[in-house]
């Protein structure tokens, strides 16, 4: 190894070492940018490597920075958090779970069905896991504790669905990984719609098993309510309005129609309605969806800004240059690189959370990727190998949030639980969810048709 | 991370309580906030409704493309314009109420003096550096777009560029008073209010001092712009 390469290592354990002492991780990266570009000017001038790193690098920063400001996709980011931010403020999930219950309250496991059904249709047009696993969690977690359900099981229910928006287009995620590799938002989408909805419905399945084989695990309620057309046509009228605003926002980008952007403010309106109509907006409200808006985006976006500088210092180090040819020396062939770098972005996935990951790791590796020669049919699409290759990471990056010790789900669930909850049963719980997200990868892999079929469809 | 209250949790407001965890508040909120605090509370409470407007423009952009397929440049550029001003502000105000994403997990075990000395070095360190890097050559850059009187590529869009160019500076300097202001916390609490008497004015003075720095050589070229363009003295 040269120098330089070396001077890459360092760079990463380096932010890795400062990352556990807990300082924010956008200043950690953007701070270590800083430090080993002087690094790189220091080792220009005494061990003869020729990074050109100065002040003046440096200096570039703020033209990127104004490039992520003067970005018309991103605009989508504050607006798709508001949406769900609103949604989950509207009361609708309150209504969905009151109708839900009534519904599935004779079957085993049918809280925790529905619990996993509002993950799917509500909490998964927010995408920020924190406020789905919360709202989740005030939502489920007494109930099902009440009913007797296994403890750890219901926990790792609420971790597992609160985590599904972030696949499950519209979402944030989606939004930032097509802005950072250059394809389309619409795409994406689309490709993660039919691989979210899998794992949502694996979810579902996992429960209707446990109710069958250990049923002292998912008890039936004490009191339920018959069965009658009353509870069905309720039912229908509170999920009715949320799956008609998730239709017109998806379907108006995937017919091409709007851009998603506009989508994302028309459907920021549409929550505002939905709330009005349930009559829970006011000016308190609107004033605390627009001041967590602002926080969420901001946290999101000073990642944007550390990253930026990381990964520019990076590059000059040849830091992409050595990550491309340690990938490709792997003696596998182009899918097990594949694998190898889902492997990774596993692995990251304990230390790190989604940002992180599809700021820093993804444009790494995507180019690489785009060029390995996969063979991958999808008539008439622009990259299929590519959006492939995102739904892939979108899903692996599924167990970053439940995989301890830094598993983001974990945290928001872990504030929002009873004191006698100890974090070990939250980490027991999250297993068998991980296991299945784990086969949905593998599904995915071994069925490119999966992500590549609804796209495909659109172009055709 | 906030204690689970004894209230029924179906009567918690789920926006609120996600705040509340997403807010490390065992370091911040026992601390008195100052002035700091309280001037970017302030901005945010005005700035934050800046996502309502940006809900309205996109719905009048929306409107008037498919209902009377006359889109404007203007409303399009409007857009990001508010969603850049929206970002960058927020960075202060995250800053204030701790909600930067950390990786505490080892760092919860620690006492609350090492990690008081983790932020002072961090911010230090890590933080201010950066800081300073981006506000110098933002400086630079806004001052380039000044001088040309740089507007929108598009004849029908946005005029002085330099506006939305200088909110990089204007919020990175909110953003290093916000992260002065952790540093008066933290101080304060390991090394007691008097130090901080002497050292908050000598920061002050500091920090002061480097912004004249950077800007004087810029002076003379400010005041004559100012005073011909802006105030239309003698051209």
């Amino acid at each position: 190894m040269e120098i330089n390469d070396w001077l890459v290592v360092a760079m990463f354990l380096t932010f890795i070492g400062f990352l556990f002492t807990g300082f924010p991780v956008a200043w950690v990266l953007a701070g270590v940018g800083v430090l080993f570009c002087y690094v790189g000017y220091l080792s220009d001038i005494y061990l003869g490597t020729i990074t050109g790193l100065d002040l003046t690098t440096l200096g570039l920063v703020t033209n990127r920075i104004y490039k992520i400001m003067d970005n018309w996709v991103l605009v989508a980011l504050p607006m798709f958090i508001f949406m769900g931010l609103m949604l989950d403020e509207s009361g609708i999930a309150n209504r969905l779970m009151h109708s839900m219950q009534a519904m599935f309250g004779r079957v085993r496991g049918g809280l925790a069905i529905t619990i996993t059904a509002i993950g799917i249709i509500l909490a998964a047009s927010t995408g920020i896991i924190g406020a789905s696993v919360v709202l989740l969690g005030l939502l489920g977690i007494k109930p099902m504790l009440e009913q007797g359900y296994n403890k750890q099981l219901a926990l790792g229910t609420i971790a597992g669905a609160g985590t599904l928006g972030i696949l499950i287009p519209p979402s944030i995620m989606l939004v930032i990984m097509a802005d950072q590799v250059g394809i389309s938002v619409g795409d994406l989408f689309m490709g993660a719609l039919i691989p979210g909805l899998i794992l949502g419905g694996f979810y579902i399945a996992f429960w209707l098993i446990v109710g069958l084989i250990r049923p002292n695990d998912a008890p039936l309620p004490k009191h339920t309510e018959a069965m009658s057309l009353a509870v069905a046509l309720d039912l229908l009228k509170s999920v009715l309005p949320p799956v008609l605003l998730i239709f017109a926002v998806l379907g108006s980008i995937f017919a091409g129609i709007t851009t998603p952007t506009e989508a994302s403010g028309v459907g920021a309106l549409g929550a505002m309605l939905l709330a009005l109509m349930n009559g829970r907006l006011n000016l308190s409200v609107m004033r605390q969806v627009c001041l967590s808006t602002f926080n969420t985006t901001a946290y999101i976006f000073a990642i944007f800004l550390g990253a930026t500088v990381f990964s520019l210092v990076l590059r000059e180090l040849g830091g992409d240059e050595l990550i491309e040819r340690s990938l490709l020396s792997l003696p596998f062939g182009p899918l097990g690189i594949v694998l190898s770098i889902l492997f990774i972005v596993f692995l990251l996935g304990f230390l790190l959370d989604w940002i992180e990951i599809t700021l820093i790791v993804l444009p790494l590796m995507a180019p690489i990727v785009a060029n390995l020669g996969l063979e991958i049919v999808a008539p008439g699409m622009d990259q299929p190998v590519l959006i492939w290759f995102l739904i892939l990471v979108a899903v692996t990056l599924q167990t970053s949030f439940l995989t301890p010790p830094v598993g983001f789900a974990l945290f928001y669930l872990k504030g929002v639980c009873p004191p006698d909850v100890k974090i070990t049963d939250i980490y027991r719980g999250v297993i068998p969810f991980i296991l299945i997200q784990l086969v949905a990868l593998a599904m995915v892999i071994m069925f490119p048709v999966l992500a590549l079929w609804l796209p495909s469809v659109a172009y055709n | 991370m906030t204690g689970p209250s004894n209230e029924d949790p179906s009567k918690q407001d789920a926006v609120e309580t996600y705040e509340d965890i997403l807010e490390h508040k065992e370091l911040t909120q026992s601390d008195p906030p100052n002035a700091i605090d309280r001037l970017i509370r302030w901005i945010t409470e005005v700035v934050c409704w800046g996502a309502v407007i940006l809900v309205a423009v996109i719905i009048l952009q929306v409107t008037l493309r498919y209902g009377f397929s006359a889109g404007l440049i203007v409303l399009e550029e409007l857009q990001w314009h508010l969603y850049a001003v929206g970002v960058m502000f927020g960075l202060s105000y995250a800053q204030i109420t701790d909600s930067h994403i950390r990786v505490d997990l080892l760092s919860m075990n620690l006492s609350e003096t090492a990690r008081r000395w983790i932020e002072i070095l961090g911010i230090l360190l890590l933080l201010m550096p950066f800081l300073f890097i981006v506000i110098q050559s933002s400086i630079d850059f806004v001052g380039n777009a000044w001088r040309v009187d740089e507007r929108s590529d598009a004849p029908l869009g946005l005029c002085c560029r330099w506006g939305i160019k200088a909110v990089i500076p204007v919020a990175f300097t909110l953003l290093a008073l916000a992260a002065f202001s952790r540093l008066i916390h933290d101080i304060d609490r390991l090394a007691g209010t008097r130090i901080t008497l002497v050292a908050a004015p000598a920061a002050v003075i500091a920090t002061a001092g480097y912004y004249v720095w950077l800007l004087y050589p810029h002076f003379p070229e400010i005041i004559s712009r100012v005073s011909t363009q802006m105030l239309g003295l003698g051209a």
